[in-house]
């Protein structure tokens, strides 16, 4: 309680303002995940980042219908916006 | 039923009717359904109808012809197959026995159901060896081809044909229509495909004749309207299947079919192939094919059961059916065959009856079942469906429960009224309602919408709103307990001269966060700076502006104690980017002595930057070697180096410019006193901040000129002040010169090339921007190294030749090795000559 | 140390649900979210949109621990419930 104080943190908002123009990690449904510069962001999580690496992940699973081991696509883009809809979380990348 | 089906057929294809020969397209486009339906139907009629009840076929194709035909096709094209028969027994039996009597449906059903029956399984079986007749289509009555029900009589009823003829010949004016008209030829022919070929052939007939479906259906309708009489005849109480009704009905019909001709032409017709009459030219034989391949069984199986009843009446005596109708009912049926064809000739008057109003309308009742609760109320099949039911279930009273499926009971409708009825009635009603029912539709949809964006649940959680995910509403009054005044910042203000822990990551990001807004908001203001008039004003002003700097000031934590915690808080401010970034901006605004302050401070606890403390490890010549997680580090703090390199160091040489003698001397103390110096100085901010340094001092020692920027330094350095600095560079020195060689990084990748990352060594191996990038890197330190020589004391100087002389033998050698590139050992010569001109020496004297 | 139940203590202890998000601030609490993934965290605060912002960050999916996040701000369209996984 006392490091959230500190902090400052008021509302959950606070944290995401505290990532701007750091790295953050989104994750987005449909198994996307998103790693980028944070440069902006609104109320509704719509977000803009930059040096954005995308990765999608799928679980293929076989004629049996046994999964196989999870497997990512990724890409990379340079800039990108996110539509706040498809926000599920955001965390600063750790280091 | 088969009048909906009739008409259902004849909606669709009326459309393709109208346009002419579009009949073909019109069906694909209505895909299977009512296209195909009514093409089936009334292919399957007309191959009953081949015999006689071609012509029927149209009356009775309304009727019972039509039904079975269409029930079973639909049936097929819906994948039921199988279960024709019952289907019939809805369709037929409702339409045939219930349906006013009046009708001749029963009659027409009769036979229809008879005929097409037997011509569809008959045809397929029998028929197909016969088929060929072609021939005897085209051989037939002229007027008959054009009617493509009139189809082909087999040879042997070529006798019967004549009486057939007579029966065909009435119709043959309406049929001709029929026949020659696209929509009409779809009929008879059999399969869709079937009647498409038999186009080509069919141009036989007047192209004139061709009704739409709209006429047809008048016909049809017309058909019902006079048929009762007829019916009485076939009208059996029960729901039967198919095949039941068909015997009952051939039963109760042979006696007085003997009579007519048509009728045993009819049987065997259906024997024979031949009674395609439409499709003549299209190769019959192989439509029958396909359509025995589609529906063996039917063909087969139920041809002898059908032929009993149909074949019987063979007038002719042709007819193999032993059990030959009486000729009582050939004359009967006969006398019906009469009826319908002088019925058929009566509706074709009202061909066209459907205009295109009708149309859309009957498009809107299906656009509109789709979409309401209740699909049947202004169904108008559905409604004329369950009308002929009800009037049949009150015919039929005693009798058998009905076997159809009650519909939703639908408006009544005038179906069996006069024949300008039918529309007229319906239309005005079920219109308005259509109207309103769409109306309503709409009406409710955008209520609907409304409802659900506003949808608002009081409940024990509160205010439950909708939002969606993409404009979401605050489900919830949260309190909120922290005020931002509790801010990391002032917080940390507060307390003074005990250690404490670092500010985390959060603390700093927040304290950051309000910088930020707090260097706008000055920004902002030093932008709105009253007109130089309003001196009140401008005093004002200013003295906001103040209170804000102030209130930075605050915030930067630069008065901590230097030791309240490690990282200092201010450095902890300087460490992330984006706090080094807000550096220079914040420089802006703090007067000289607090920058000064910072500056010292910065200088004290520079071990502590991150860029000084976690300074990135030489490059690797072969970045595949280092795992991710490194590489991302690597670059990160790369990055980092860079940005503080950009952002604070120019602010850094900034500040030291406007420092006099004393004070450069002071931070290197300081520097010397709290650090260990060799440390600091092997990191790229290390050496430029000493080089700031250094340098600085120099020019003061060297050339006092006056700086317009700051006139108080413009004095000639003190002698107190440059003796303080002679000692505190010696020192300085002292404790450096050992490490010294080590400071460049081609020494330090040197160390670690031994181990498993092959560190840029400058060799040859690496590419040639990565070396160009170690040579930049090795020309800081060598300016370093410059800037030590020349604030060092002679015998200062030899130690530091003596130190860097390996360092200074090997790059110049290696700049004269002809494998260096050109690039390279330039940069190599002039980093080298950069420190011995400093001694006054150059690198061509070596060697 | 309810984990199941979306906020018994809540109703129990504090008697209203603002209540109940008011005490859990600064408390250890598990927020499921749609699609079934738990979030084990101090609960540094959260909103009125149910948006969170956890500190020290389990995910959770599957019964498996499949992340850390040192702080994440869980986009509240997602919450399913909260709940305290220590006494209140």
């Amino acid at each position: 309680m006392d490091d959230a104080t500190n902090t400052g943190i008021s509302e959950p908002l606070d944290l995401v303002k505290l990532s701007l123009g750091e790295r953050v990690f989104i994750k987005l449904r449909g198994d996307r995940t998103v790693t980028g510069v944070l440069h902006a962001y609104d109320a509704h999580m719509n977000v803009v980042l930059s040096q954005v690496e995308e990765t999608i992940h799928f679980v293929d699973v076989t004629e049996e219908g046994n999964p196989l081991p999870p497997r990512a696509e990724r890409r990379n883009v340079e800039m990108l916006f996110v539509r706040g809809d498809g926000v599920i979380l955001i965390s600063p990348t750790q280091q | 039923m088969s009048g909906f089906f009739g008409f259902d057929a004849a909606l669709p294809e009326r459309r393709p009717g109208q346009p002419g020969g579009g009949g073909e397209s019109a069906r694909h486009q209505f895909s299977g359904f009512q296209a195909s339906n009514t093409d089936e139907t009334f292919a399957l009629s007309g191959a009953g109808e081949e015999e006689d009840l071609a012509v029927y076929t149209w009356g009775e194709g309304m009727g019972g012809g039509l039904l079975e035909g269409g029930d079973e096709l639909n049936d097929e094209t819906f994948g039921d197959v199988g279960e024709i028969s019952n289907t019939f027994q809805f369709s037929s039996q409702p339409a045939q026995q219930p349906a006013k009597p009046s009708y001749g449906h029963n009659q027409s059903t009769g036979r229809g159901p008879i005929a097409s029956t037997q011509s569809r399984y008959k045809p397929k079986v029998a028929a197909d060896p016969f088929a060929f007749s072609e021939d005897d289509f085209y051989s037939r009555p002229a007027a008959k081809k054009p009617a493509a029900k009139g189809p082909s009589r087999p040879k042997a009823q070529t006798a019967q044909s004549g009486s057939v003829e007579g029966l065909w010949n009435k119709p043959a004016l309406p049929s001709p229509a029929w026949g020659t008209a696209p929509s009409s030829m779809s009929k008879p022919t059999p399969p869709p495909a079937a009647s498409y070929s038999a186009y080509p052939s069919a141009p036989s007939g007047p192209p004139g004749h061709i009704k739409t479906l709209e006429e047809i259906e008048a016909e049809m309708s017309q058909l019902d309207v006079t048929g009762p009489s007829a019916k009485s005849l076939t009208g059996q109480p029960k729901v039967l299947s198919l095949e039941e009704i068909e015997k009952q009905m051939m039963e109760s019909m042979e006696p007085p079919r003997q009579p007519t001709p048509q009728q045993y032409v009819a049987p065997p017709r259906e024997a024979t192939p031949t009674t395609v009459p439409g499709l003549p030219g299209s190769g019959y034989g192989t439509q029958k094919a396909l359509l025995d391949s589609m529906f063996p069984e039917l063909g087969q199986g139920s041809i002898p059961t059908q032929r009993a009843g149909p074949f019987p009446p063979g007038p002719e005596g042709v007819p193999p059916p032993p059990s030959g109708p009486s000729p009582d009912e050939i004359a009967r049926m006969e006398a019906i065959h009469n009826r319908i064809s002088a019925k058929i000739e009566s509706m074709a008057q009202h061909n066209n009856l459907m205009g295109s109003s009708d149309k859309d309308f009957i498009t809107r009742i299906q656009l509109s079942q789709l979409a309401t609760a209740d699909p049947y109320t202004s169904d108008f099949y559905a409604q004329v469906f369950s009308a002929l039911k009800r009037s049949r279930i009150a015919a039929e009273g005693q009798g058998e429960g009905p076997t159809v499926v009650p519909v939703a009971a639908g408006l009544g409708l005038g179906v069996g009224g006069p024949v300008g009825n039918r529309f007229g009635k319906m239309g005005s009603n079920t219109m308005q309602k259509l109207s309103t029912q769409v109306k309503k539709l709409v009406e409710n949809r955008a209520q609907h919408q409304k409802v659900m964006n506003t949808a608002a649940l009081q409940g024990a959680l509160g205010r439950v709103t909708r939002g969606n995910a993409a404009a979401p509403r605050p489900v919830l009054a949260i309190p909120t307990s922290n005020k931002p005044e509790h801010r990391a910042a002032s917080h940390l203000n507060e307390q003074t001269g005990i250690h404490r822990a670092a500010l985390t990551r959060k603390q700093i990001m927040f304290a950051l966060e309000e910088l930020y807004d707090a260097v706008l908001e000055l920004e902002q203001m030093r932008r709105e700076a009253p007109p130089p008039t309003a001196m009140e004003e401008i005093e004002v002003w200013h003295a906001r502006c103040q209170a804000r700097v102030d209130n930075i000031w605050r915030r930067l934590m630069v008065m901590e104690p230097l030791d309240v915690s490690n990282p200092h808080p201010f450095i902890s401010l300087l460490n992330p980017i984006k706090g080094q970034r807000l550096f220079p901006r914040l420089l802006r605004h703090l007067p000289h002595n607090q920058s000064i302050t910072m500056l010292s401070l910065l200088i004290a606890t520079y071990p502590q930057l991150d860029v000084v403390a976690r300074a990135p490890p030489p490059p690797v010549a072969d970045a595949s070697l280092l795992t991710k997680a490194d590489r991302l580090d690597r670059a990160k703090r790369e990055a980092e180096t860079d940005n503080f390199l950009h952002c604070i160091i120019p602010g850094v040489d900034m500040i030291i410019n406007r420092c006099g003698l004393g004070l450069v001397a002071g931070m290197l103390a300081i520097s010397a006193q709290r650090s260990e110096v060799w440390k600091v100085a092997s990191t790229r901010p290390g050496v430029a901040l000493y080089t700031a340094l250094l340098s600085k001092a120099q020019s003061l020692i060297r050339a006092p000129a006056p700086d317009p920027l700051n006139p108080q330094q413009s004095h000639s350095p003190d002698p107190a002040e440059i003796d303080q600095w002679s000692k505190t560079f010696t020192y300085f020195l002292h404790v450096l010169l050992p490490h010294l060689p080590e400071l460049f990084p081609s020494s330090v990748a040197q160390k670690a090339a031994f181990g498993p990352g092959a560190y840029l060594l400058g060799g040859d191996s690496i590419g040639e921007r990565e070396a160009v990038e170690m040579e930049r890197r090795e020309a800081e330190v060598w300016g370093f190294a410059a800037a030590l020589a020349v604030n060092a004391a002679e015998e200062e100087q030899t130690s530091l030749v003596a130190a860097l002389r390996e360092k200074i033998l090997h790059t110049v050698q290696a700049a004269r090795n002809p494998a260096t590139g050109p690039i390279r050992s330039e940069i190599k010569l002039r980093n080298v000559n950069m420190f011995l001109n400093g001694l006054g020496l150059d690198a061509a004297m070596i060697e | 140390m309810s984990s199941a139940s979306p906020e018994p203590d809540a109703g129990a202890a504090a008697g209203s649900p603002s209540e109940f998000l008011k005490n859990i601030v600064g408390k250890r609490v598990k927020v499921r979210i749609g699609s079934g993934v738990d979030y084990h965290g101090l609960l540094t605060c959260l909103d009125g949109y149910m948006n969170v912002a956890l500190e020290e960050t389990e995910e959770w999916a599957g019964g498996r621990k499949t992340a850390e996040y040192g702080d994440c701000f869980l986009r509240g369209n997602n919450v399913l419930y909260i709940s305290a996984l220590e006494d209140l």
